[in-house]
């Protein structure tokens, strides 16, 4: 009898004690810095470091897969572009080394440490890059971007200790913006991207000592025309220029379509009798001209279901001295009075279009 | 056998009668002489397309003239585009002009100090008396074309 009340005991304290095993059994990844060029060139090949510091919690860690997320643009194809490696002074086991290669993601759920983690801490059933790009924010990019996934290229032993160590990325850098958010995830396959506090587990920003994440923000030059800013207003259907094909030498056509407004709405001039185009354009001696006098020359024609053109050769339209560059130019629409004025919805900022030659 | 040698000598001498026959055509002679082509005058235009798009409609085409002298041309005060006129580069509206072939001409070069702009004839030209003419270019996007049509 007192033999089962003893095993009883056992049993009360084990059950009790095991939740604070699996608390603390634990690791601790944090994100010190980012050093990434504030601006760089198209086709240039760039260097980033990503400091973290790495604590087990005094718990083994062996035979863990250090996973590495970066975020960039899709036309950076970083999957197949960026090379990256990862060092520190961890050397425990030398056959499972603190240092060493980063593999794109697999994508092979058959194997063990390519399979991700949800919040809850258990298999999503997904790759590391499919549930990055479900879970994590994509910073202040309005879009195009897309969160890579890399795994050590072997189990780490990383047991016991707490330690710096750095993430190191070499990628040549992609056409199609002049400017981004580039964001960085770090964490381990054992927790992937649980959380710590259950009620947070459906935040994406949720703190959680198993993962972290950075941003830093990146000029480009030399990107093409056309290109976008993805920290800037997001493309938008509310007005466009044809043809598909042009520079500001050509005769344009802008098209204003008075339905397309912010997150699909209409906008303030839906139905309106007459529509004018307010336009400004910047020259490559960094003055600017602007016309938006609701004038005759201004008025748009109707086209279609609220839709308005106006086609004009700018260097005309706006009175351009020879050898004058435009380079970009910034629209809004006005009605007849000039009592409602369209800008880019969502935003309070004229719509920008830059030439658009490939 | 003496049948056949004079049927043989009967044909060649036929042949030799035949080759020896004098040709004679009735062809003008200044009908094989080449004219230089001329389109100097004032030329207005008529129509404008822009990748095949008809935008004469839109703008005041009439308002474009271009005059071509005897080597030198000018364009009118215009709100339209014109090959020289490029911001691209350094736009002039008068300089001069040639052919590249003054008598099966296909395109005609603008000229001025700052450079040479070439311009593609739409249509072929033939010696004088010219009432139509047509140039097609691009404005420095190679992805957009325009064609001009000008009437005198």
């Amino acid at each position: 009898m007192q033999n089962s009340k003893n095993k009883f005991k056992k049993l009360l304290v084990g059950l009790l004690i095991f939740p604070l095993v699996i608390l603390f059994v634990t690791a601790c990844f944090d994100i010190t810095g980012v050093t990434q060029p504030s601006t760089a060139k198209v086709g240039e090949t760039i260097t980033i470091t990503v400091d973290v510091n790495y604590d087990s919690e005094d718990t083994d860690q062996n035979y863990k897969f250090l996973i590495f997320g970066m975020m960039a643009p899709k036309s950076w194809d970083i999957a197949n572009n960026a090379v990256v490696a990862f060092s520190s002074s961890v050397n425990q086991s030398p056959d499972r080394p603190g240092s060493g290669n980063m593999i794109a993601d697999p994508q092979d759920l058959t194997f063990w440490g390519n399979k991700s983690k949800g919040s809850d801490g258990n298999e999503t059933g997904n790759t590391w890059t499919q549930d990055m790009n479900a879970i994590l924010d994509i910073g202040e990019n309005y879009g195009e971007v897309e969160w890579v996934a890399f795994r050590s290229e072997n189990p780490i032993d990383a047991s016991q200790i707490s330690v710096d160590g750095t993430i190191t990325v070499t990628l040549t850098v992609g056409d199609g913006h002049t400017g981004a958010q580039l964001g960085y995830w770090i964490g381990s396959h054992n927790d992937g991207f649980k959380q710590e506090d259950s009620i947070d587990s459906s935040t994406q920003d949720a703190e959680s000592r198993f993962w972290d994440t950075g941003y830093a923000s990146i000029n480009i030059t030399g990107a093409a025309s056309g290109s976008t800013d993805l920290t800037g207003p997001a493309p938008t259907f509310t007005a466009f220029i044809s043809p598909e094909g042009y520079l500001f030498d050509d005769i344009i056509t802008v098209r204003f379509d008075a339905k397309e407004g912010f997150n699909g709405a209409n906008t303030a001039l839906l139905n309106a009798n007459a529509v004018h185009l307010n336009a400004t354009i910047m020259l490559g001696d960094g003055t600017t001209i602007t016309k938006a006098d609701r004038d005759a020359a201004s008025s748009m024609t109707l086209v279609g279901n609220n839709i308005w053109e106006i086609t004009m050769w700018p260097p005309g339209y706006f009175d351009v001295t020879a050898g004058n560059l435009i380079t970009e130019i910034h629209l809004s629409f006005s009605n007849a009075d000039g009592s409602i004025t369209v800008r880019n919805p969502g935003y309070d900022s004229d719509i920008v279009f830059g030439a658009n030659c490939q | 056998m003496r049948n056949t040698l004079l049927s043989t000598l009967l044909l060649f001498s036929l042949v030799i009668f035949t080759s020896c026959e004098e040709d004679k055509f009735d062809v003008r002679q200044d009908a094989l002489t080449e004219y230089a082509v001329n389109i100097q005058g004032i030329w207005t235009l008529h129509s404008l397309y822009r990748n095949g798009e008809d935008l004469s409609g839109i703008f005041d085409a009439s308002s474009l003239t271009l005059t071509l002298g005897d080597g030198t041309f000018s364009i009118g005060s215009t709100n339209l585009p014109f090959p020289t006129l490029k911001t691209t580069g350094t736009p002039f509206d008068s300089g001069t002009w040639s052919f590249d072939d003054d008598y099966k001409p296909t395109k005609i070069h603008f000229t001025d100090s700052s450079g040479d702009v070439v311009t593609n004839l739409s249509f072929p030209l033939y010696g004088n008396n010219q009432t139509s003419l047509g140039l097609e270019f691009s404005l420095g996007c190679g992805q957009t074309s325009y064609m001009y049509q000008f009437k005198k």
